[in-house]
């Protein structure tokens, strides 16, 4: 057990150090880890999420857009959890390749003009 | 009266000509042709203006937009061809079903665990990559992706449940990794190695 898991014991409450960027960040194999690689983090004292629950709800978590689950509760469980940590970051980068790819063009000069032109025609046309 | 339809016209060039690149981008996705992008483009504002009365201002016009654009492709589509609904989800709507399903991720996690390999893929093959899934995967990733919508957002857009778009986003993620991961091996990024 890591020296935070026993302060997290005996006071309760998130005691880590706190960081200003999200868990996928911070690298948890070079800090403690109360789960020594292993997919289960029963033995904490705080509520956590199962690896299950945080890999069901990864990508809802990278996008925002969790329900029912906290932030907090997906991000700790990511900061302490060896097995789900490269898992965070594996689709992490895969979500940045998608948005550094947004490149699908814009509306061409000629093609503004023309819907422009047919929105003259038919506001002049009510 | 005129001085309502000059503020409807304002307010309509305000709100909703912004979006057109948007639009532009969705509807090439939805055609695959520029020229037919570009049909689609004029028919959805000439439409859109037409209704912007029953536009609620404050709610999403980007996904407004998107909804009637897709509406016009699909009529589009009846006209010349049966549209092929493909449906290649089951009862997937809950991501929790298919939670286990990473095989990307479990074939790199040995050389490349984080997935690094995906900085090193240029843009224009992942944007390849996504013109390649089927349509209603395609769609959603585009949607949440790259035009930065929420899943409430893509439901409205595609009128389809959330729960929909996130199995369908979830699964089409899961198809794009996959391809990716096959270019990057094909480009020497990562070695199989770990597959197997």
């Amino acid at each position: 057990m890591s020296f935070f898991e026993s302060l997290r014991r005996l006071f309760g409450g998130d005691v880590r150090p706190r960081t200003n960027d999200p868990a996928v960040t911070q690298d948890p194999s070079s800090g403690e880890d109360p789960s020594d690689g292993s997919d289960s983090l029963q033995d904490t004292a705080v509520a956590m999420i199962s690896c299950d629950e945080a890999s069901a709800r990864l990508f809802e978590y990278l996008d925002g857009e969790l329900e029912g689950v906290s932030d907090e509760e997906v991000r700790r469980h990511l900061e302490v959890c060896k097995a789900c940590y490269p898992r965070a970051q594996f689709e992490k980068h895969f979500l940045e390749a998608l948005q550094r790819s947004q490149n699908g063009g814009s509306a061409s000069a000629s093609l503004r003009e023309r819907v422009l032109r047919s929105l003259a025609e038919e506001h002049g046309a009510d | 009266m005129p001085g309502d339809r000059n503020s409807q016209g304002a307010s309509f060039l305000e709100e909703a000509v912004p979006h057109m690149d948007a639009v532009y981008r969705f509807a090439l996705r939805l055609s695959g042709s520029r020229d037919e992008a570009e049909d689609l483009v004029q028919d959805t504002y000439l439409r859109a203006f037409r209704a912007w009365e029953q536009y609620a201002p404050g709610t999403h016009c980007k996904s407004w937009l998107f909804t009637i654009c897709r509406n016009v492709f699909l009529r589009r589509q009846e006209r010349t061809q049966r549209h092929d609904e493909i449906l290649l989800e089951t009862a997937l709507d809950d991501p929790r079903a298919i939670s286990r399903e990473a095989p990307v991720f479990a074939a790199s996690k040995d050389q490349d665990p984080e997935g690094e390999f995906f900085r090193s893929i240029v843009d224009d093959q992942v944007f390849a990559a996504i013109e390649q899934l089927p349509e209603e995967y395609r769609l959603v990733v585009v949607l949440s992706d790259l035009e930065d919508l929420s899943y409430g957002e893509i439901a409205e857009a595609l009128e389809i449940p959330v729960g929909t778009v996130k199995s369908r986003l979830f699964r089409g993620r899961r198809q794009l990794q996959r391809r990716l991961y096959d270019y990057a091996l094909e480009m020497g990024y990562i070695s199989d190695g770990g597959e197997n």
